[in-house]
Parts: structure tokens; C-alpha cells; sequence
């Protein structure tokens, strides 16, 4: 993993095991659906993190606050000095969600395991269904990092500008508009379908190999700058609610290291309700304008 | 009778439901005594079926290995006389 532009934030699953029950480290499962992954299994020692409940504000739709992240952060015993290591479900969506939130909090040692859950499972290392317990800590209020999340209007501003590029890492069908949403996820849905005018399509998958771990840096490098994401340009990423979003956001930012990289967590799910924002279906006819 | 059908294979590329949000909804579907028939080669999915199926009182009825994939057959249990 040396060749990555911050490799210290990677780490494998042979790390981990051997830093199982370290009191300096603490491994957290951010789960979409706790109750499909953690409470049936999870590494020894690691805590949930419930990505609905704890890493969302439950009533307004944003990102948890900076007095609910301190909260999280003294509920599960963590001080800044503490080493995070996260993974979680969905082939570390949610997990890398919670790496950018408390990114943008500051907190300074956050590493995501390479290959996840999946991996873990796959090499028949230990899993435990005893939830851990720990004492609560102490965590200072931090400032929060501008510049790592970005907004309708800050989307809006940037369309056309060849200074900028966004990357939309949905699935094909959800980026030629065939669909907004599986039919499972009605909160989900979205007025229009299609994307961004300019977007790129390269869904987030493309990122990873066969067994979830990343590919290495020049086939990560190929894959981006080859449709015109490259370094000196500040990019954009952005899915149906930011989650695949942020593991891309991920790639570009820690793997390959990208000066400007911001995740659009409101996505599709924001800008195919929003009123009078441009839209872009193959086949249909343009909707909207880019503004000047 | 036949038992109903899931491959887990596509389960998350559009972030639909999870690998094991399908299972779920699937076999809550079944009538008790109906079966159902899961294909993955994952094992963390392997893993989650079977500890979900010890936690709800589902049977695994038969788990056979097929090349990289393993194929599931689940059955819900019919009520027990009182």
C-alpha cells in the first residue's frame, strides 16, 4: 500500500488482527443495517456505529453535529489521540461515510481497513457477537474542516467550469436515468432521473478488485485522469446519498492524493427534487440551463 | 414444492436493499414449511445466513458447495402443535 499518496490511512486485515483489544486503537463497524452485520458477527473488540442513528442528524437531513460527534466520540471512549480503524457493510460505504464525516471534525487518525468485512469473513478470522464495553472519555469541541463537503448551490456554481469535475459513481442505469432509486428505498426517490449536466460516470466499483481491496495507485491513477478527473482540477463526488460518494471521495483524496476533492452528500436524492436545477437524460430533451 | 430462488451476486451494485436485506425479505415471504434457495459465493454472506437463521428459528436445510459459489436451501418452520 506504499504507493498510495497516504498510505498510513489504509490498513490491511493481518494489521488489524494483530492489534486486536489495543487500548490505543479503536475499531469501529459503521453499519447501514446493524442488524443484518454487527449484531450477527463483527471483529472482536470493535463497536457499532450506527450509521442512520449516529452519524446523521435524525431530524434535519445533515450530517451528525459537531455535539453529536463529541458525544460519539466520549460515548465510545475516544480521545483525539485515539488511532480510528473503520470498516463496516456494504462493502464499506457507510465506513468510509463516517471517515470523511470525522474528517471534516478533525479528528486526526482515522484509518479504513482494505477489503472490509467482506475480507475479514472471507479469511475465517475471528468474529464475535459480544458487543465491547467502554469507559467514556473526554472530547474537546473541534472547529469543523471547510472545503471536504459540497452543496446545491456550490454544485450549481461549478457546472461548466473546466476548472472543476464532477464524478458521479452511480451504477449506468442510475446515470442514463433507467432508474433514481430501487423500489426498496422509497425515501430515496428522486422527482427526476438522470445526472449532472457534465458528470462522468465511473460507478464506485471500479475502484475496488475481487475481493473489495483497492486496486493498486496506476490503475486507480488510468482510471480517473483517462476521463478527464485529474489533480488540478477540484472535483466533485456524488451518488444518491453520499455514501458510495464518499468512498470514491476516499480514492481520490487519500489513495491518490487530489488537493480538492469535496463529497455531495445531498445527490441524487437532492438535486432530482430540487426545483428549476439542470438535468441530463440521454434521449431526452435538455432541461435546463448551465448557468453562466 | 419448488423452493423460491435468490442470487446474491448483484445484490449491492445500485445500492439497493443489503445481500442480507434480501434474504430477509425473501424468506418473510414464505408460507411455513416453504423453502428457499440461496446462491453466493461471499462469506460474509454465508456467515450472516446462517447466524440470522439460528436468531429467527429457520432451518438450513441443505448447504452445498458449487466451484466458488454455495447454494443455501432455507426452509421456515411450520408453527408447533400447542
Amino acid at each position: 500500500m506504499t504507493d498510495y499518496a497516504h498510505p498510513e490511512v489504509l490498513v490491511s486485515t493481518e494489521w488489524l488482527a494483530a492489534r486486536l483489544g489495543d487500548p490505543d486503537v479503536r475499531i469501529l463497524e459503521v453499519d447501514w443495517d446493524p442488524a443484518s452485520a454487527y449484531e450477527l458477527g463483527h471483529v472482536p473488540s470493535a463497536a457499532l456505529v450506527d450509521w442512520k442513528r449516529d452519524i446523521n442528524d435524525t431530524v434535519r437531513r445533515d450530517i451528525l453535529s459537531r455535539d453529536q460527534f463529541v458525544s460519539l466520540m466520549e460515548r465510545l471512549g475516544v480521545t483525539p489521540e485515539t488511532t480510528l480503524v473503520l470498516y463496516g457493510d456494504m462493502r464499506n460505504w457507510f465506513a468510509a461515510f463516517a471517515f470523511w464525516a470525522f474528517r471534516i471534525y478533525g479528528h486526526a487518525d482515522i484509518r479504513l481497513i482494505n477489503g472490509g468485512r467482506r475480507k475479514w469473513f472471507e479469511e475465517d478470522r475471528p468474529v464475535t457477537q459480544t458487543v465491547p464495553a467502554f469507559a467514556a472519555a473526554s472530547y474537546p469541541a473541534p472547529e469543523a474542516t471547510a472545503g471536504l463537503r459540497q452543496f446545491l448551490p456550490g454544485v450549481r456554481d461549478i457546472l461548466g467550469r473546466s476548472d472543476h469535475g464532477l464524478v458521479d459513481v452511480r451504477s449506468p442505469a442510475e446515470f442514463s436515468g433507467a432508474i433514481s432509486a430501487p423500489p426498496e428505498y422509497q425515501n430515496e426517490g428522486a422527482q427526476r432521473s438522470g445526472h449532472i449536466p457534465g458528470a462522468v460516470n465511473i460507478p464506485w466499483a471500479q475502484a475496488i478488485q475481487e475481493d473489495d481491496t483497492f486496486k493498486p495507485v496506476d490503475q486507480l491513477r488510468e482510471l480517473y485522469q483517462s476521463r478527464g478527473v485529474t489533480p488540478d482540477k477540484s472535483i466533485v463526488t456524488y451518488c444518491r446519498i453520499g455514501e458510495r460518494s464518499s468512498h470514491t471521495w476516499f480514492v481520490l483524496t487519500c489513495l491518490l492524493g487530489y488537493p480538492r476533492v469535496a463529497n455531495y452528500d445531498g445527490s441524487w436524492s437532492e438535486w432530482g427534487n430540487a426545483v428549476g436545477v439542470p438535468v441530463e437524460k440521454p434521449g431526452a430533451e435538455a432541461s435546463g440551463s448551465v448557468p453562466a | 414444492m419448488e423452493p423460491s430462488q435468490l442470487d446474491l451476486a448483484t445484490a449491492e451494485e445500485e445500492c439497493g436493499d443489503s445481500a442480507m436485506g434480501r434474504v430477509r425479505r425473501a424468506y418473510g415471504n414464505l408460507a411455513p414449511g416453504q423453502r428457499l434457495e440461496v446462491v453466493t459465493g461471499v462469506a460474509e454472506h454465508l456467515f450472516g445466513i446462517r447466524a440470522w437463521s439460528r436468531r429467527v428459528g429457520g432451518e438450513v436445510l441443505e448447504e452445498r458447495r458449487e466451484g466458488a459459489r454455495t447454494r443455501l436451501i432455507l426452509r421456515r418452520p411450520a408453527p408447533s402443535a400447542s
